[in-house]
């Protein structure tokens, strides 16, 4: 059909986290341009196994761009050249016919690469087990005007709790910091009424296992706000910032104490 | 309280202690350059407020509390510096690019342009503090004139364009800190954040503007 692509692609193959890496060069013909990047990567893969080689292993769940799984450094963009948009919401009408694509894993001490382009990111797991909760179960939705919560309030959780844990934020950062991910889940539970009775010993928690795990430190370069697929904001990073140094000045440590 | 200090050489907290240190460092350049602006008033207007600086029981507690500004910075920074180097792991993209449509080069040369700073304090505080350098070799101690000796180091030509190197460096240093500072205590607003920049900017370029007249009129005056 005329229109579609023909595609020369720059994919990076690993055996296993211990084997050293390179790339591979392939060629996929006749992309429909109403295909999405994932799609994409299916073709090639049905071509590699049609020659008997080895799939490229890639994470993807939902492909409806609101899991987090999917995630590729696509010519030197994460998530590739748009805003507000994770790989799998990606169409291939945004290239061009004859285009070589460099796909990479994302890059990141703490997210070692499994296979291919497939990372280990569980450090963000471990960063919510620190402290990314609210201890108490809150049961069924409760009656609307118990607890009274600003409407501003509402819209500033619901923007930082829109974050998927994708790790574009980390793989766009030329420090590989994580800053924009923890920001977001300290400041949606800090500006509602539920999370500020752990809000000090959460930040402190949180921010102890980020540096635990190697993540860098924010220079400011708002690079991870627009590579987020989830349009979180950086001023994340600054309510972040602020809560820490309530908690050095307010809080009374990381652990719970006797008076809590 | 041993959290409290642990929590402190956190990445976040050392973001706050590099923040607030540069901010009272660029306190200090803007009283430093009002002072030296005395220059351009000749000799006995110099003179006169080297004399009350000199004579100040407040100048060593404040030479103390700079020095320490200055090693906190520089220790914090560095250190914030490896972390992030490392963050990125063994091997790093065949290809990267900007989202933003920025390249970064003010974060990016932070770490340089303060390196070199740092060596041309080294220098100055040895050729202005301790007046070690030529015709001028220990005068200028308490009670001394020292219109002609600052002079002498600023006429020298190797020293005056060092100086004035080291200035034009600290433009991008302090245009992106000064802001940075405010981010990383917490304090940036997403409704002021054009007016955070330009305060920046004009802040850098106005103080080193200042301070790199001093050599260029020396050279041309004297």
């Amino acid at each position: 059909m005329s229109g579609n692509l023909n595609l020369t692609l720059k994919v990076w193959r690993q055996k296993d986290a211990k084997s050293a890496g390179r790339f591979e060069t392939y060629k996929v013909a006749d992309i429909s341009t109403d295909m999405s990047f994932l799609e994409m990567l299916d073709v090639l893969n049905e071509q590699l196994q049609n020659e008997g080689k080895e799939p490229v292993a890639f994470d993807h769940d939902c492909r409806e761009g609101i899991c987090g799984s999917c995630g590729l450094m696509i010519n030197g963009h994460a998530h590739g050249p748009d805003r507000a948009t994770t790989t799998c919401q990606l169409h291939m009408r945004r290239f061009h016919d004859g285009e070589t694509i460099v796909i990479e894993p994302w890059r990141a001490k703490p997210f070692p690469v499994i296979r291919d382009l497939v990372v280990d990111r569980s450090a963000f797991d471990r960063i919510i087990q620190r402290g990314g909760y609210v201890s108490v179960n809150t049961g069924n939705a409760p009656e609307a005007n118990s607890t009274p919560v600003p409407q501003p309030n509402q819209m500033t959780a619901m923007d930082a709790a829109a974050c998927i844990g994708c790790g574009a934020c980390v793989a766009s950062c030329k420090n590989a910091s994580a800053m924009l991910f923890v920001g977001a889940k300290v400041s949606q539970y800090a500006v509602l009424p539920q999370g500020r009775p752990e809000r000090e010993r959460r930040v402190l928690r949180m921010v102890a296992q980020m540096d635990e795990e190697g993540f860098g430190a924010c220079t400011n370069t708002l690079e991870c706000e627009a590579a987020c697929p989830a349009g979180v904001k950086v001023s994340n990073i600054q309510r972040l910032n602020r809560e820490y140094l309530r908690a050095l000045f307010l809080g009374t440590g990381p652990e719970p104490s006797a008076e809590d | 309280m041993k959290w409290f200090i642990e929590a402190c050489a956190s990445s976040i907290g050392r973001k706050v202690i590099t923040g607030l240190t540069g901010l009272f460092l660029c306190l200090f350049l803007l009283i430093h350059l009002t002072g030296n602006l005395n220059l351009l008033g000749g000799e006995a207007k110099f003179d006169a407020y080297a004399n009350f600086m000199h004579a100040n029981p407040a100048t060593p507690i404040l030479e103390i509390g700079l020095l320490a500004g200055v090693f906190l910075h520089v220790a914090m920074a560095l250190g914030l510096a490896m972390k992030n180097t490392s963050a990125r792991g063994d091997s790093s993209y065949a290809m990267v690019r900007s989202k933003r449509g920025g390249d970064h080069v003010m974060s990016k040369v932070m770490v340089y342009t303060g390196l070199v700073i740092l060596v041309f304090l080294l220098l100055h505080v040895y050729q202005m503090r301790f007046m070690k350098f030529g015709a001028a070799k220990g005068l200028c101690a308490t009670g001394e004139p020292c219109f002609n000796s600052t002079i002498d180091v600023l006429k020298h030509a190797p020293t005056a364009l060092f100086y004035i190197l080291a200035c034009v460096l600290l433009i991008p240093h302090v245009a992106h800190g000064f802001q940075s500072a405010f981010r990383s205590l917490g304090l940036h607003n997403e409704r002021y954040n054009g007016l955070f920049n330009k305060i920046s900017y004009g802040f850098a370029l106005a103080v080193m503007g200042g301070f790199i007249s001093l050599p260029v009129w020396a050279l041309i005056k004297f």
